[in-house]
């Protein structure tokens, strides 16, 4: 199979390319836009450090807009944890190599604080317990563990706590969420739950609905005033109401408010399968929250085709082909690019490798399976595991140990020894390594300042 | 309990043409199969109708059988295949003098095979690698073999035929040179009942010596697994065979809108294990690419494993010299004497294989009557119409109904063509039909996902319809998952590891399944 990376590992001599201008010059060039990479520019600005945010948000499409922090440590069987600071703390015994161990509790705690408040001011609230993980029911009815919930799932978490009365609205036609799924499966636990499907306000004729469609159609007060119509004759003495997760996708909490006045009641969202209307909230807020930063700049559309360091250690970088490419000459380069599905790893049948420098993948070994039998082994697959070893900042390793480049850094899921789908620990990772890392920048950089003072 | 005069277990190929043809003799029969049609070796293989031309060398007499079914078989149940049209070819290297036997056998067999230029063979797939150093056309199809099936037993029943899902022999009471009784136990339900015949058929395939040692008749068996893989895409227009000794990787059968790459001969000790290994992907990879190079950067969707069901009649080291044709054992040489066994045999020559079976139960019954799967085509039944790739989506486009959501994106299975087959799986059996059962009748879980979208969306139907109540749903789910996952495991890389990883993250990243209870 194909495998190019577009790093050359030859030195540029700065004056070849003196002729050639740099489109850009900037402290630190993210690739990579999911929750880490989002997370490490939001770090960074705040910092006041030149950013350059690249790449789309990938596998974060797939996000769910949860914010999971550790609830569950894989094995023979599996460990609940229902205090993820509890979790940390025995996670060097357990997991010694976890991203988690190279940071302080309380730093991550930070980090993820400063994430949570940076959304509050963009109308995108996060819930929880600070010392507990939240119960927050699934579309599919099974009760799933995080850390921070959107505000918008807030009611739902006490609703299901005290088993009160709630009315479940789903639509015709949106496959993809099943009411009475949920109801059914939950019988036993909270009998107080009862559905009806609805039309959605001016889907008719339409043949399928998507959860993403309906949230941005409720952007609009017409098509919010037809959907509290319909609903509002169908609640009886229920202090609750559920939606699929899709009220609004810009403006959700100023959406979510206006249709518990009118309806009078607590109106929470419950979590959809894929592409999730709660996670795209979470990308584009973030983004619309980077923009603010005039040292923020992002280029989405182009890919990294070459780098190359120069003689001064900094990264020259090549983004997109032929005559639509431009150059950046970056101080910093930070790796967000993901695994499998993001893109930052990539796995031919012989062996696992990083795609942008071909960094050294710990990964099984040849003998070794990347993949247990049962798909639901309780102590996950080895394959998810792989990725990146880094230092205590956060700088890729090479196999003898030593950082690969002091100025290079890897956060996120591409980090090794880092079961995100079982620890229930993607977006903690993704945010506490990118706290790491830009601070390891920052303190690089007010180290030069002072020489060069 | 239940009484009849032919009981046949096992619901694959042989055992569904088998219940077919007693029923067209009027010849009343039960039909028990332990898990579900086509779950062994007959929805285990690549689907090929051979032409012959396979076994021209080495096998004569199977060659002339397969030729013979094979043209039956496009006259009368033409709808289950797709007359593609086959090539072998020869790439540098390969044994000089088998192809030169080929050359000589076709015509002697009186297999079709038309010697072709390089050129027009890189003409007709453009795909095969230039290094070709011969190639001849030959008449191989593709047939679905659970459509096949799914006709069979259909008719069968329509005729008046009695077919039980899920139900597994748990012993064979004889007496005085007869099966007396057989125990039957639901797997779902743990139910168990008896069953009384005047005939007893095992048509097991790879599982045949434990019904016989169950009656008391010894039948030493061999096993030799056979793993296919199925690429995202269809590759090839035709057959593509390589024109060698039969080995690993030298097949690929359009199977619809994919292609099916065969096979692996690995011997088993026992049926404990039939998965495919990645092992076996891998090597069956870098065998087909000296043939067909795309191969290396295909994206494959899954592995499958099926086993032939060999009896020991020799010393023979390795599965595939054994003969392929078929084995039909009259048992009373065992001291029983209504007890019949046949096994071997292959996909194309199942109808031959049902018809000497029926001859054989009907003159040891005493009952004169033709057989008719010669001559009578093989109707469409509704319970196979949607088993073939790219005809639910034909169907759902040409239809147009606004209400009809595709609930499979990949395949695009549409609703109606989900609720119809599950419906029809109601009236044949008390138990909720399941996520797997659905896979073998329509391409739910069959395309890129591998069902990590329509195992949610169909359960959500599920639900709405009020056939699934409590934690029902996340079981279907995981087992279907489960049985999906056997097949991912041995081709994840690439573009299928990135898709696994979507599959993981919404079902236990997301959704927690794995801290469901089974």
């Amino acid at each position: 199979m194909r495998f190019g990376s577009a790093f050359n590992e030859t030195l540029m001599k700065t004056s070849i390319y003196d002729d050639r201008k740099y489109t850009l010059q900037t402290d630190l060039t993210i690739i990579g836009s999911g929750i880490a990479g989002l997370s490490a520019a939001l770090f960074a600005v705040q910092e006041g450090l030149d950013i350059l945010l690249l790449g789309d948000a990938g596998a974060s499409n797939f996000a769910s807009g949860l914010l999971d922090v550790l609830a569950a440590f894989p094995g023979k069987k599996i460990d609940h944890c229902s205090d993820p600071w509890q979790g940390m703390a025995v996670l060097p015994e357990h997991f010694p190599k976890h991203p988690y161990n190279r940071l302080q509790s309380d730093e991550i705690y930070q980090a993820v604080v400063q994430v949570m408040r940076a959304l509050a001011t963009a109308d995108l609230g996060y819930n929880g317990f600070e010392k507990e993980n939240v119960q927050v029911i699934t579309g599919l009815g099974t009760c799933k563990q995080t850390y921070r919930v959107p505000e918008s799932m807030w009611p739902g978490v006490k609703a299901f706590q005290d088993k009160s009365p709630c009315l479940l609205v789903d639509f015709h036609g949106l496959k993809d969420f099943s009411g009475p799924w949920l109801r059914s499966t939950l019988a036993r636990e909270w009998p107080a739950i009862r559905t009806e499907r609805v039309d959605f306000p001016e889907t008719r004729g339409h043949s399928e609905l998507f959860a993403v469609r309906l949230a941005q159609s409720l952007e609009s007060e017409r098509v919010r005033q037809k959907l509290a119509a319909a609903v509002a004759p169908l609640i009886r003495d229920e202090q609750f109401l559920a939606f699929p997760a899709l009220l609004g996708l810009y403006s959700s909490g100023a959406i979510r408010a206006e249709l518990e006045e009118r309806l009078g009641v607590s109106i929470f969202e419950i979590p959809t399968m894929p592409p999730s209307v709660p996670g795209l909230r979470f990308l584009e807020t973030m983004g619309g929250i980077l923009n603010r930063y005039s040292c923020f700049r992002r280029e989405s559309g182009k890919r990294v085709s070459h780098i190359q360091r120069e003689e001064t250690g900094q990264f020259a970088l090549t983004l997109g082909e032929g005559e639509f490419s431009s150059r950046v000459l970056s101080r910093q380069v930070m790796l967000a690019t993901g695994r499998f599905l993001g893109g930052g790893l990539q796995a031919d049948p012989e062996q696992i490798r990083e795609v942008v420098f071909d960094l050294p993948v710990v990964q099984p070994s040849p003998d070794q399976d990347w993949h247990q039998e049962d798909f639901f082994d309780p102590g996950g697959h080895q394959a998810n595991r792989a990725g990146l070893e880094v230092d205590s900042v956060f700088r890729p390793l090479d196999t003898k140990g030593d950082v690969v480049y002091e100025n290079l850094y890897a956060v996120g899921s591409i980090l090794a020894h880092s079961d995100w789908m079982r620890m229930k620990c993607g977006a903690g990772v993704a945010i506490a390594s990118a706290f790491k890392a830009v601070q390891s920048i920052c303190t690089a950089s007010n180290q030069e300042d002072r020489f060069s003072l | 309990m239940m009484q009849t005069q032919v009981l046949i277990i096992g619901g694959g190929c042989t055992g569904t043409g088998l219940a077919r043809d007693l029923a067209l003799r009027g010849i009343p029969c039960i039909l028990v199969e332990k898990r579900d049609i086509n779950a062994g070796a007959s929805g285990g293989n690549h689907g090929l109708l051979h032409s012959g031309a396979r076994y021209v060398v080495c096998d004569p007499h199977s060659s002339r059988e397969c030729r013979a079914e094979a043209e039956l078989l496009k006259s009368l149940a033409p709808h289950c295949i797709e007359e593609a049209g086959g090539l072998f070819v020869a790439v540098a290297g390969d044994d000089e003098n088998y192809i030169a036997d080929f050359e000589s056998a076709c015509p002697r067999e009186g297999v079709r095979s038309e010697p072709l230029e390089v050129r027009e063979a890189l003409e007709r797939e453009p795909r095969l690698t230039p290094r070709l150093t011969a190639a001849y056309a030959v008449d191989d199809a593709a047939v679905d073999p659970f459509r096949l099936s799914l006709d069979n037993i259909g008719q069968a029943v329509e005729l008046g035929a009695v077919y039980l899902n899920s139900h597994e022999v748990v012993a064979i009471q004889t007496k005085s040179r007869h099966l007396q009784s057989i125990q039957v136990r639901n797997v779902q339900s743990g139910r168990t009942m008896s069953i009384q015949a005047e005939m007893v058929v095992n048509a097991t395939g790879a599982w045949a010596g434990h019904i016989a040692a169950m009656a008391g008749a010894p039948l030493e068996m061999h096993y030799s697994k056979g793993t296919l893989l199925v690429t995202h895409y269809r590759l090839t227009n035709r057959i593509i065979n390589r024109l060698r000794p039969p080995s690993d990787g030298d097949i690929l059968v359009p199977g619809g809108t994919v292609s099916i790459m065969g096979t692996t001969s690995v011997q088993l000790p026992d049926l404990e294990r039939v998965r495919p290994t990645r092992e076996e992907a891998e090597q069956m990879v870098s065998q087909g690419a000296a043939m067909l190079p795309c191969l290396q950067s295909t994206r494959f969707t899954r592995a499958y494993a099926g086993v032939r069901p060999l009896l020991k009649q020799s010393e023979v080291a390795d599965g595939r010299a054994a003969s392929r044709g078929f084995a039909l054992i009259d048992h009373a040489l065992d001291g029983l004497d209504n007890f019949l066994t046949v096994t071997g045999g292959k996909l194309t020559t199942y109808r031959l294989m049902a018809e000497k079976t029926a001859d054989l139960a009907a003159e040891k019954l005493g009952i004169k009557a033709e057989c008719r799967t010669r001559t009578e085509p093989l109707p469409e039944s509704s319970l196979g119409e949607w088993t073939e790739g790219g005809k639910s989506s034909k169907a759902w486009l040409s239809q147009a109904d606004a209400g009809d959501h595709l609930l499979c994106e990949c395949e695009m299975v549409p609703k109606s063509h989900v609720v119809q087959v599950l419906a029809e799986l109601e009236t044949q059996q008390a138990e909720v039909p399941d996520l797997n059962q659905l896979r073998r009748r329509t391409r739910v879980g069959k395309g890129g996902c591998q069902g990590a979208f329509c195992s949610l969306r169909v359960t959500g139907l599920r639900y709405d319809q009020g056939k699934l109540a409590g934690d029902q749903g996340h079981r279907q789910i995981k087992e279907f998952l489960r049985a999906r996952w056997s097949g991912q495991q041995p081709i994840l890389w690439d573009g299928q590891l990135a898709q696994a990883e979507l599959t993981e993250a919404m079902h236990c990243g997301l959704f927690d399944l794995e801290m469901q209870s089974d």
